[in-house]
């Protein structure tokens, strides 16, 4: 038992070291999914903790708490992860339109003007 | 997939009537041609040819092709702006809108590459918009007419009829017709936002939106084995209700 539990401490102690190192997240976000892993650190070695607050907030166990929020967190990663995908998406759409209307290119320029890609690709 | 009549190298026996040798009028002033491309190469001189032998302005964007769509569309006379990385129909319609509004143009006809539509329904929407004051002319095929239209590609676009009922506002008798006839003030309005299949409706629907007077005029569409390969399928449809529905959970 005390080994799975020294590997849980591993996995999640790694997991805030990823997270504190990241350079793509806001502090705020750090500082607030650490203290969860941390927070998921004292349960694994008082589980009774996850069961007391679980009862306090109207979930029979602990381990159901855990999975809930871990479902509204896993959700809310997702909505970001959209949102920003979508903008990126976005500004590819807005880099790639100005790049086109920039190297418009017609019979009579000359098929192979600066800055038109014609050289690379003959 | 048969691909009868297409033969890239002969480049004149393209499965086309229309094709053949019938002279547009000369050109309206100030009307451009927008024609999104996506590895059209095989086609697109072809349709290219009767409209830059008219003296129509045609604006072409190569959205990221991976054959010469952009070399031939050159070559036949078309304005070519090429986008580096393929981003979808709607956003190559930006593309081409945006420039010929920055060309000065007065009109702006959305055109596909593939040959299904006919040069000479330009002048017909053209007149009609004129006559009609309206600020936008989409093409009808339903009103027109559409030879050799599959029964499941019409059940597939009289669905889109009903679903732009709902989700428009605006009663139509076709859907996702890539022929449409805008006045420039019209195109200035607004702003395509669906870089995929769905820009079809919404643009109908910002058009509306924006209290602009939207006609439908008869037109014809030719399916050849070529068109139909590249039209949206069943599986299409629901990428653009998804998109649709994505947009507005956005919103």
């Amino acid at each position: 038992m005390i080994i799975f539990e020294l590997f849980l401490t591993a996995v999640l102690l790694l997991l805030i070291l990823l997270v504190l190192r990241s350079s793509t997240l806001y502090t705020a976000y750090k500082i607030l999914i650490s203290l969860l892993l941390l927070v998921g650190i004292g349960f694994v070695y008082y589980p009774e903790g996850a069961d007391r607050i679980a009862a306090f907030l109207g979930v029979r166990r602990g381990s159901d708490l855990v999975f809930y929020l871990s479902t509204v967190f896993l959700l809310f990663v997702a909505l970001t992860s959209y949102t920003r995908a979508r903008r990126m998406q976005q500004q590819i759409e807005a880099l790639t339109r100005e790049l086109a209307k920039l190297s418009a290119r017609r019979k009579d320029d000359g098929d192979a003007h600066p800055g038109s890609g014609e050289e690379e690709r003959r | 997939m048969r691909h009868e009549g297409i033969s890239p190298a002969a480049g004149s026996c393209y499965d086309c009537p229309m094709m053949m040798e019938k002279e547009l009028p000369e050109p309206v002033g100030g009307l451009w041609i927008a024609m999104p491309a996506f590895n059209e190469a095989a086609v697109i001189a072809e349709v290219l040819a009767p409209l830059c032998r008219a003296g129509y302005p045609v604006v072409v964007v190569d959205d990221g092709s991976s054959d010469a769509t952009a070399d031939m569309a050159l070559a036949a006379g078309a304005v070519v702006l090429r986008h580096a990385v393929n981003l979808g129909q709607g956003a190559a319609l930006q593309t081409a809108m945006e420039y010929c509004l920055q060309q000065g143009a007065r009109y702006i006809c959305t055109f596909d590459a593939d040959g299904q539509h006919d040069p000479a329904d330009i002048p017909r929407l053209f007149d009609a918009l004129t006559r009609q004051g309206a600020d936008v002319a989409l093409g009808s095929r339903f009103l027109g007419q559409a030879p050799r239209l599959p029964a499941s590609r019409r059940l597939l676009l009289k669905a889109a009829v009903a679903f732009m009922r709902l989700y428009g506002g605006l009663k139509l008798t076709d859907a996702h017709n890539g022929l449409r006839l805008f006045t420039r003030d019209a195109a200035r309005r607004f702003q395509i936002r669906q870089a995929r299949m769905a820009h079809a409706s919404e643009m109908v629907r910002k058009c509306h939106k924006a209290g602009l007077k939207i006609i439908e005029v008869p037109c014809t569409i030719r399916y050849t084995d070529y068109s139909l390969s590249k039209g949206q399928g069943g599986l299409g449809s629901i990428n653009i209700l998804l998109d649709l529905f994505l947009e507005r959970l956005h919103r």
